[in-house]
């Protein structure tokens, strides 16, 4: 490649504008007139680019053309010895260009050919040839133009200043001169980049070059073996052919079904790096998904006759599955840590049900609920912290802090009943804090899973499902013995049964409370609870009891009266009784008090305390039968007393409780020592009369309380073989003592009796039993005694003096 | 990002609601938590509980109410409660001359309790829609809470809705973490877009309304 001094190119041109290229021209004086003239004029290299971006079709073939001639031309004034003729074989195109269209140019050519001078035409001939020497062929006139836009494109990068070059003067000489070393220099310093591009390449190449060489010799000895070994076959076999076919489809299919799967069980590199390094949010849960829908599909893989495949399959994402998994443990386990100590230095934090964090813990539980040894570790993380919570605030409530404002527990601990509401009613405030707590954090029902495998939720529902209450529960579990302790040291030194009744009902009611805010039933807390209801329960009946034994100590001697201990007893029993009724909690099954209560507590005092007090106070009863009427007395007054005091309760608690028989038996009892101190007195009324020996003998015979009709007195016919029974011998043994005792009969009864019994129903009950009694024997006996000796009915009415009417209106039965 | 992933802050407040038998402390709840009223009586066993979020001036505080029962059986549990608590709301009905006299006996539980100072003392006479039955006139309730040094007064109806948002704003107005911003309005459009938020602003037309009862 050459370069040519494009100031030469002063040529004249009519229809020359700005963008047009001028004429070559020489720097030496050899040029014509009108050459000279032009060279002056500025030569502006033409903007081939542009020339080509205006989209003008035949653009570039007219511009080489141009070029041709141009150089051709310039040659022609260089070698000005020779003048030949301008042989420009080619006509160039008509362009918008500055160059002349082929008219013109022959126009100019034959201007020339009158005003150029010898040299012109030499120099123009000269260059003509070079640069026809250049451009010989198209390719090298492409070339060039390809030079030209290069050089242009590269302008700036080259430091080409087209206006130094393009100068006729020496300057512009020297730029052309230099343009070809700066160019080179340029070639040569890019050439060199490349190379050094290159060289790591080459490296490698030459690294691999070896055996590559030798797998190509390897190649070509296998071809060799083949090609000897298929000489023979040198014929195509089409339906080998055919059958390659066939397998590369089935190999391409194959491909296609192994891309799927590939997509299918496995991770891509994003999914891996989020199970590995993202934080916990919804992408790990998507990647999560695709692991548990992986594995879902490995199961399928292991009924295969192989089941490798879906082992080593199940295995890998098993361990995946273990790395999120714990992932999503840590998480957990700082959310709750963090929660815990900003609660500590902050107070108490809430969520909004429809915050981030919260929905990203609750959804992080749904899928940790898959590696239960994991879960049930946060589950008891969670709880240590909360129990721990909850145990301290159990135990300031028993600080002295003047600073809450409210008074510590420990101030009420002097009334047993309202310190142990305190501490329950703190447990319940604990309890419903802890409950709602829980509620809002493991809430699950309203949490958005989509995407979630269902057998996620169906297979862990059981897990998550009052995972709030089951939290809640737990979290209890190390505070309970605190709370045991607090109550028990109350309640295991209370004796009073009526606080201990108290102390019964606010733990039932308690219970009551904590089960309906999701203490379960059978917890320990629960069991606790119960086990101190019982206990305080028992102390009921025992303080009762211990009640009736302590009094009967202090016992002073009051006559047939009942005991003060017994008033005293039956006070307490009955206040209790009194407590029991308004209580309400009568027909509760679990009531503190139940039939045993009454046999023990009553039963118990009917037939063994007053049996024994009267033994003790009686003793010579069994012999003594004034002493056993005495006995008889007490023991009406005592009964009476009893019964009096719990008959507002025979239709309550003693129907409630099934006791009805206990106050039954003790009227039964009560009606039986009615009817013994009827039949003493009257025995004594009948010896007092000398009537007690005819009266035993009539009995013996047939009870006289039996006979009804004047025929009944027949039955005593036997009595006559008796001695006693001669007239004579009634008349000495009853007359007199008949008539001397009679008419004082009622007062002996009165002054025996109403005096020592306080119930005058029931003293007139004994009185007038024994009058009945009286009166009915002495009309049998009268009867009797008439229809047995009929022959001495004067001496009969003589000994029984009285008539019935006359006998019953002295006694004062009328 | 452990800021955000531990909540809000929340200040409880214990509201204990004191008075006999029958005087609505158990609907004065329902109307207030669910905005419904329960035709059917059914007594309070024990002690209940309800809880309430509330987001107020930007602030986050859980109410936590304590629904007495008003029989006598139950009496010996009200002390424990009122111990810790905020605020005592002493609730009376209109319609019956005894609850209103009974009063006084509740009120000096709860200063036995907490003190002249430590609690807020609202006495609220419900029942406000029944005015021919009316035995105790506003009036006479105003002078009573006065002579009791309450610091709130307030007639409620709870079968008609009325007043009963009024008292809740008027109680959390009292309440320390309030009392800075008294003049703050209720964020209405923050609260009603939570979904456990209860709005206690009153609607000043449906006031207008229900007003006029007495």
């Amino acid at each position: 490649m050459d370069f040519l001094d494009y100031q030469t190119y002063g040529l004249e041109d009519t229809t020359t504008n700005d963008s047009s290229l001028p004429e070559p021209a020489s720097r030496i004086k050899i040029q014509s007139e009108r050459s000279s003239i032009h060279l002056e004029n500025d030569f502006q290299l033409p903007d081939l680019k542009a020339t080509n971006q205006t989209g003008v079709s035949n653009s570039s073939t007219s511009l080489q053309g141009r070029m041709q001639k141009y150089a051709s031309l310039s040659l022609e004034l260089l070698t000005a010895s020779e003048i030949p003729q301008y042989t420009g074989g080619e006509s160039t195109p008509s362009s918008k260009g500055t160059l002349p269209r082929g008219d013109s140019l022959k126009q100019l050519l034959k201007s020339k050919e009158d005003t150029a001078s010898d040299a012109d035409l030499l120099l123009s001939k000269k260059l003509s040839r070079v640069l026809s020497n250049y451009s010989s062929g198209p390719l090298s006139n492409i070339q060039l133009r390809k030079s030209f836009e290069i050089l242009e494109d590269n302008r700036e990068k080259l430091k080409f200043k087209s206006d130094t070059i393009v100068r006729a003067d020496y300057l512009g000489f020297l730029a052309r001169k230099s343009l070809r070393s700066e160019l080179e220099n340029e070639l040569l310093r890019s050439h060199l980049t490349i190379i050094e591009e290159l060289q790591p390449i080459v490296r490698r190449v030459k690294k691999i070059s070896q055996p590559v060489k030798s797998l190509q010799e390897m190649g070509s000895n296998v071809l060799s073996e083949r090609s000897s070994q298929n000489s023979k076959k040198l014929n195509l076999d089409m339906e080998a052919i055919f059958e390659l076919r066939k397998n590369i489809e089935e190999l391409r299919l194959k491909k296609q079904l192994l891309d799927v799967i590939r997509d299918k069980l496995t991770l891509t590199q994003l999914e891996e790096e989020i199970l590995v390094n993202a934080p916990v949010n919804e992408e790990l849960f998507k990647v999560v998904n695709k692991l548990m829908a992986i594995k879902e599909t490995a199961s399928y893989l292991l009924s295969l006759e192989n089941p490798k495949a879906g082992q080593t399959l199940l295995t890998q994402v098993n361990s995946k599955m273990e790395r999120a998994n714990k992932r999503i443990y840590n998480y957990l386990v700082n959310f709750f840590h963090d929660l815990h100590t900003t609660s500590k230095t902050f107070g108490e934090r809430a969520f909004a049900s429809d915050d981030k964090s919260l929905m990203t813990f609750q959804k992080c539980m749904v899928y940790l609920s898959n590696d239960l040894p994991l879960f049930n570790e946060v589950l008891n993380k969670i709880v240590k912290l909360r129990s721990q919570r909850v145990l301290n605030e159990f135990l300031s409530q028993f600080d002295f802090d003047s600073s809450k404002g409210s008074k510590p527990i420990i101030m009420s601990a002097h009334d047993p009943v309202r310190y142990l509401g305190d501490v329950l009613a703190n447990v319940h405030s604990l309890i419903v804090d802890e409950a709602d707590f829980m509620a809002s954090m493991f809430k699950f029902q309203e949490l958005d899973i989509q995407g979630t495998p269902k057998s996620l939720l169906q297979e862990n529902g059981e897990f998550l499902d009052g995972l709030g209450v089951k939290l809640l529960n737990e979290t209890f579990k190390p505070s309970e013995n605190s709370i045991r302790i607090r109550l028990e040291q109350i309640i295991r030194f209370e004796d009073n049964p009526l606080v201990n009744f108290d102390i019964c009902e606010l733990l039932k009611l308690y219970e009551m409370m904590f089960i309906k805010y999701g203490i379960f039933p059978d917890s320990s807390l629960i069991k606790h609870l119960d086990s101190l209801k019982e206990s305080a329960g028992n102390e009921i009946l025992t303080g009762i009891l211990k009640l009736m034994d302590s009094e009967r100590k202090a016992e002073t001697e009051n006559g047939l009266l009942p005991p003060e201990w017994l008033s005293d007893y039956l006070n307490s029993l009955c206040e209790f009784f009194s407590k029991l009724e308004k209580s309400g909690s009568l027909e509760e099954s679990q009531s503190v008090v139940d039939a045993s209560f009454i046999k023990k507590t009553v039963g118990q005092l009917v037939y063994g305390k007053i049996l024994e007090y009267h033994q003790d106070k009686f003793p010579l009863a069994k012999r003594n039968r004034k002493e056993k009427i005495s006995m008889l007395l007490s023991e009406i007054n005592c009964l009476d007393l009893v019964l009096a005091r719990i008959t507002p309760y025979k239709s309550s608690i003693f129907q409630v409780l099934a006791s009805g028989d206990v106050y039954g038996n003790i009227d039964a009892q009560l009606d039986q020592s009615v009817k013994s101190a009827i039949n003493l007195e009257t025995t004594d009324l009948f010896e007092k009369m000398g009537l007690a020996l005819y009266c035993n003998l009539f009995n013996m015979i047939f009870p006289v309380e039996s006979v009804e009709d004047e025929l009944d007195y027949e039955m005593y016919f036997p009595a006559r073989d008796n001695p006693i029974m001669s007239v004579e011998t009634i008349g000495t043994n009853v007359h007199d003592k008949l008539n001397e005792s009679l008419p004082d009969i009622s007062n002996d009864i009165q002054d025996n009796l109403i005096f020592n019994i306080i119930s005058p129903k029931i003293a007139d009950r004994i009185l007038l039993g024994c009058l009945q009694n009286l009166s009915k024997f002495y009309e049998v006996f009268r009867k009797s005694l008439q229809q047995l000796y009929p022959d001495a009915q004067e001496e009969i009415i003589g000994i029984l003096n009285f008539t019935e009417q006359e006998f019953n209106t002295l006694i004062g039965l009328s | 990002m452990s800021g955000s992933r531990t909540g809000k802050s929340l200040t409880k407040y214990k509201i204990v609601f004191l008075g006999e038998q029958g005087v609505g402390k158990t609907s004065l709840i329902t109307r207030f938590m669910y905005d419904t009223f329960d035709d059917h009586y059914q007594a309070t066993i024990g002690i209940d509980f309800l809880s309430k979020t509330m987001y107020l001036d930007d602030k986050t505080i859980r109410l936590q109410l304590w629904d007495t029962a008003g029989q006598e059986r139950f009496r010996s549990l009200i002390p424990s409660y009122i111990r810790d608590s905020h605020v005592a709301i002493v609730v009376y009905d209109v319609t019956s001359k005894k609850s209103f006299e009974y009063i006084d006996k509740w009120v000096e539980d709860v200063k036995s309790e907490r003190g002249e100072e430590n609690v807020v003392l609202c006495i609220v006479g419900n029942k406000n829609d029944l005015s021919d039955e009316r035995q105790v006139s506003t009036e006479e309730g105003e002078r009573k809470a006065q002579v009791l040094n309450a610091k709130i007064f307030i007639e409620t109806s709870t079968k008609v809705g009325f007043n009963v948002k009024n008292l809740f704003r008027k109680i959390a107005k009292t309440l320390p973490e309030f009392q800075k911003s008294d003049n703050v309005p209720i964020d209405d459009s923050t609260s009603k877009r939570k979904p456990d938020v209860i709005d206690i602003t009153t609607n000043k037309e449906e006031q207008d309304q229900t007003g006029c009862q007495c």
